[in-house]
């Protein structure tokens, strides 16, 4: 499986850049400069006319999904256009324009989850003023959306490997198409929100980025975004509502360095021109040896199942009894019901584990549920079990393991309770250091599923210090396992290093840390693994190259 | 190190012996690295692959010459291993190994849902270094796919749950003269986990459906070994049983009868049942375990 997040890095478009942003509205042409208007020049709150009539209850809940979504049948097509430039010492660094098209269409429902394919080509491309008429065509992305309405996971369609220019470019436009969001790729903001309509027909929506709270060098901070949907069909028909005309942002800022300031501008526009039907018809294909099925989805999902809580509470007090095969249908027909938002659940489980050792089926399972779902109220209870006075190791550990082995979304808590676990004295022969290092793992493991990109920096951060820190040969070990868990390439140059160890033991956990790793950057160590004199090495190397294929095949 | 070229032969042997595939019907004396079993379904390939072995199998699998002269390695144990592919999606369940060496030093390796779990420090009970590891259930979704059933498209939930605990005991027993004293080594992983396929579309009239049983694995078989350092060749045995990939998925399509406002059933069938595999290495509390192994 690859999955990329949101606003994780942005290479190709961050940098120090900065933008003056024009653009040719309504048209297909990149636009000669008479047709241009640098967005500077057309302040955002000049479309301002009256505030919305009921804009006191929180904003996104009044943007219903069928207007920052399509529907199955539908396939919104925009033209889009992004300027950058970036000045250092006053003087120009980069200048560059492109644009192109990008095609937004539902892909697919699960659960109350849903799908959302985005395709784009560009084909206009200016570099310091010389103009460049290529069309090129990007690997198309899914975006997989909560119930809440939020970013689960991004994920490449394409079963070849994007370059890191591609994955970059597709990122930054589904980060502009994700508008609702609080953060940018400089970290969360402070935002401020202010709904308007614009006349009877067009609400707008602006965002504007007061300060990033982690990122006080930032200065002369503008950043501002406004999002606009129109009305359409007849009021009260089946076919009528919103739909999004126009999304644009500017973010201009400085930051001051001993040498000058970078001073850098971005800005973006993205503008509806079309709405497709897409067919609804089967199109089932066997690529390799599995089927893959697109175009066609049922309407309505299955509700979540529903747990009678009254049988659930006697009947989980005994699921160590039942046989195994039962107790794992058991335990999946809870997972699903708590994250379906049957939050009782969780407390029932809670109960079951008052009094059972770690290592019964009992605690086992309960812990397995508590953490496999991704309801926050289980997340939650998963931190508050840990932090219980009387929990002792074995216990700690279990809960551990469950955190990095579930689906759940980790609780932002752990963040603090892992810190404080791995900075505790080590000592080898005290069960603390198991816990320790337990802690490790599942900071390796809360970084892979951590989506909020200021938290999972923080994460990251903290295992970054502890490889700064670690000395000795066992902890290296510990620190591999934990590099292979998080799947970030971040850190590649730790394992590099670690890969021309003289121990294959090291040799062998460096090639095991790329496993989740992008096809590119696993692949520069798995290959000279494959030829390593060692045979754990090369053991290693075909345990990788495993996930690999199954992050190709995902 | 002594111990290496004894285990490396000891291994070759029993395996050399054991290359043929074992009858689910006989009682066969030992098995080969790793049993598989392997379905069509969907047009995507399900299957189980469980892996019991005394010792890394790369020693047997790669040549010395393709690498120049032969290592050796001061790895030397038991791995156990259980991945699985739903509908033509590779999932690695289980992966685990305990090194004799290893084990005194608390370092055993244990990955469950391809994720390293924790270290499991050996404990000296009874006369054994003994590692034990009780692990959290596990669930693992698989991606979204759809399939046709009747006229309409079933968007699939599916994916595996697993629950599994391992225990690995090294045991001295000290004789004199030295060549005479051997090791017993153990390991016992027991692993269950089960698929789950539901799906369900509704379409103005028709609505459509697709579950499915699956009992992708059953095991609690475990490898021992007793090694001599000198006097005898080793030895090696397996206990238990391994029981895989019984399922049934079916699936059903609704119309809506507006005559009689209700559903009625317009199609039903099975799309995959297999009755599974089981191998039993010897009766397992008086009763053969694969009795109770059905979908």
């Amino acid at each position: 499986m690859k999955t990329f997040r949101v606003f994780s890095t942005f290479a190709f478009f961050t940098g120090f850049l900065t933008v003056s942003f024009s653009s040719s509205i309504g048209t297909e042409t990149f636009g000669s400069a008479a047709e241009r208007s640098p967005a500077s020049t057309q302040p955002l709150a000049e479309s301002v006319r009256a505030p919305f009539a009921n804009a006191k209850s929180p904003l996104v809940t009044q943007v219903p999904r069928s207007s920052l979504w399509p529907s199955p049948s539908e396939r919104w097509l925009f033209r889009f256009e992004r300027i950058i430039s970036a000045e250092y010492q006053s003087k120009s660094w980069l200048a560059m324009k492109l644009g192109g098209r990008v095609a937004l269409e539902s892909a697919g429902t699960h659960g109350e989850n849903h799908f959302y394919q985005m395709t784009a080509e560009t084909d206009r491309l200016e570099m310091e003023g010389t103009p460049k008429n290529e069309r090129r065509s990007f690997p198309p992305i899914r975006l997989e959306i909560d119930r809440a309405g939020k970013l689960r996971e991004m994920r490449w369609l394409s079963s070849k490997a994007p370059t890191s220019e591609d994955s970059d470019f597709m990122k930054d436009l589904a980060s502009q198409w994700l508008f609702f969001e609080p953060t940018s790729r400089l970290g969360v903001a402070e935002v401020e929100w202010t709904e308007n309509a614009v006349d009877s027909e067009m609400r707008s929506i602006s965002k504007r980025m007061k300060r990033y709270r982690d990122r006080p060098e930032i200065s002369k901070l503008d950043s501002t975004h406004e999002w606009i949907a129109r009305s359409h069909g007849n009021p009260g028909s089946s076919e009528s509502g919103y739909r999004v005309e126009r999304i644009e942002g500017v973010e201009n800022f400085s930051i001051p360095s001993a040498n000058g300031s970078f001073d850098q501008k971005t800005s973006y526009r993205w503008l509806w021109t079309g709405t497709e039907k897409v067919a609804v018809l089967a199109q089932a294909e066997i690529v390799g040896d599995a089927l893959t099925v697109s175009g066609v989805e049922g309407a309505e999902a299955k509700p979540a199942p529903r747990v009678d809580l009254a049988v659930f509470a006697k009947e989980w007090a005994s699921i160590g009894k039942l046989a195994p095969a039962d107790r794992l249908r058991y335990f999946q027909l809870v997972k699903r019901a708590m994250d379906g938002g049957q939050n009782e659940i969780v407390s029932v489980l809670v109960k079951a584990l008052s009094g059972k050792l770690a290592g019964s089926m009992e605690w086992r399972t309960s812990i397995g549920a508590l953490a496999a779902s991704d309801n926050p109220l289980a997340a939650s209870a998963l931190v508050a079990l840990y932090q219980e006075e009387r929990r002792g190791s074995a216990e700690k550990i279990s809960i551990l393991a469950g955190l990095t082995s579930g689906e759940g979304q980790p609780a932002p808590e752990w963040k603090k309770i892992l810190e404080a676990e791995i900075s505790a004295p080590v000592d080898s022969a005290s069960p603390n250091d198991s816990v320790r290092e337990a802690s490790l793992f599942a900071l390796g493991s809360t970084i892979r599923k951590e989506l909020e990109p200021a938290r999972r920096q923080a994460l990251e951060d903290l295992l970054w210090k502890e490889i700064k820190e670690t000395k000795t040969e066992v902890g290296a070990l510990s620190l591999l396992e934990a590099i292979g868990n998080s799947g970030s390439a971040e850190y590649l140059p730790f394992v590099k290093e670690q890969f021309f160890s003289a121990d294959a033991k090291v040799r062998a956990k460096a090639v095991s840390a790329v496993r989740f790793f992008t096809n590119d950057v696993a692949r520069s160590i798995i290959e000279p693994a494959r030829r390593d004199p060692s045979p754990i090495v090369r053991k290693a190397a075909e345990w990788s190259g495993r996930f690999q294929s199954n992050l190709a095949a995902n | 190190m002594l111990l290496l070229p004894l285990l490396v032969w000891g291994v070759s042997s029993q395996f050399a012996s054991a290359g043929e595939a074992t009858s689910p019907d006989s009682l066969p004396e030992s098995i080969p690295a790793s049993l598989s079993e392997s379905h069509a379904v969907f047009g995507g390939r399900t299957s189980v692959s469980y892996g019991l072995a005394p010792v890394d199998p790369t020693f047997e699998s790669l040549p010395p010459t393709a690498v120049g002269p032969q290592q050796t390695t001061d790895w030397v144990g038991f791995s156990g291993m259980l991945s699985t592919m739903l509908f033509g999606k590779d999932r690695s369940i289980l992966e685990t190994r305990a090194g004799m060496t290893d084990l005194l030093e608390g370092e055993s390796d244990l990955y469950w849902g391809g994720f390293r779990v924790f270290s499991s420090k050996p404990a000296f009970i009874d006369g054994s270094y003994q590692i034990s590891a009780g692990l959290p259930s596990l669930s693992m979704r698989i991606p979204l796919f759809g399939v046709p059933v009747g006229p309409v498209t079933v968007r699939i939930d599916a994916g595996i749950a697993a629950e599994a605990a391992v225990t690995a005991k090294l045991t001295p027993l000290i004789a004199v003269p030295i060549q005479f004293t051997s090791v017993r080594a153990e390991m016992n992983p027991h692993v269950d986990a089960i698929g789950f396929v539901e799906g369900y579309a509704k379409w103005i009239a028709v609505r459509a459906g697709v579950g499915g049983s699956l009992n992708l694995v059953s095991a609690n078989a475990s490898v021992s070994g007793v090694l001599s350092f000198g006097a005898k060749a080793a030895t090696f045995a397996y206990q238990g049983f391994i029981g895989m990939l019984a399922a049934k998925i079916y699936g059903f399509a609704d119309y809506f009868n507006p005559f009689g406002w209700k559903w009625k059933r317009a199609w039903q069938g099975n799309f995959a049942e297999w009755p599974g595999k089981c191998y039993s290495f010897g009766p397992v509390g008086g009763s053969d375990p694969c009795a109770s192994f059905k979908p």
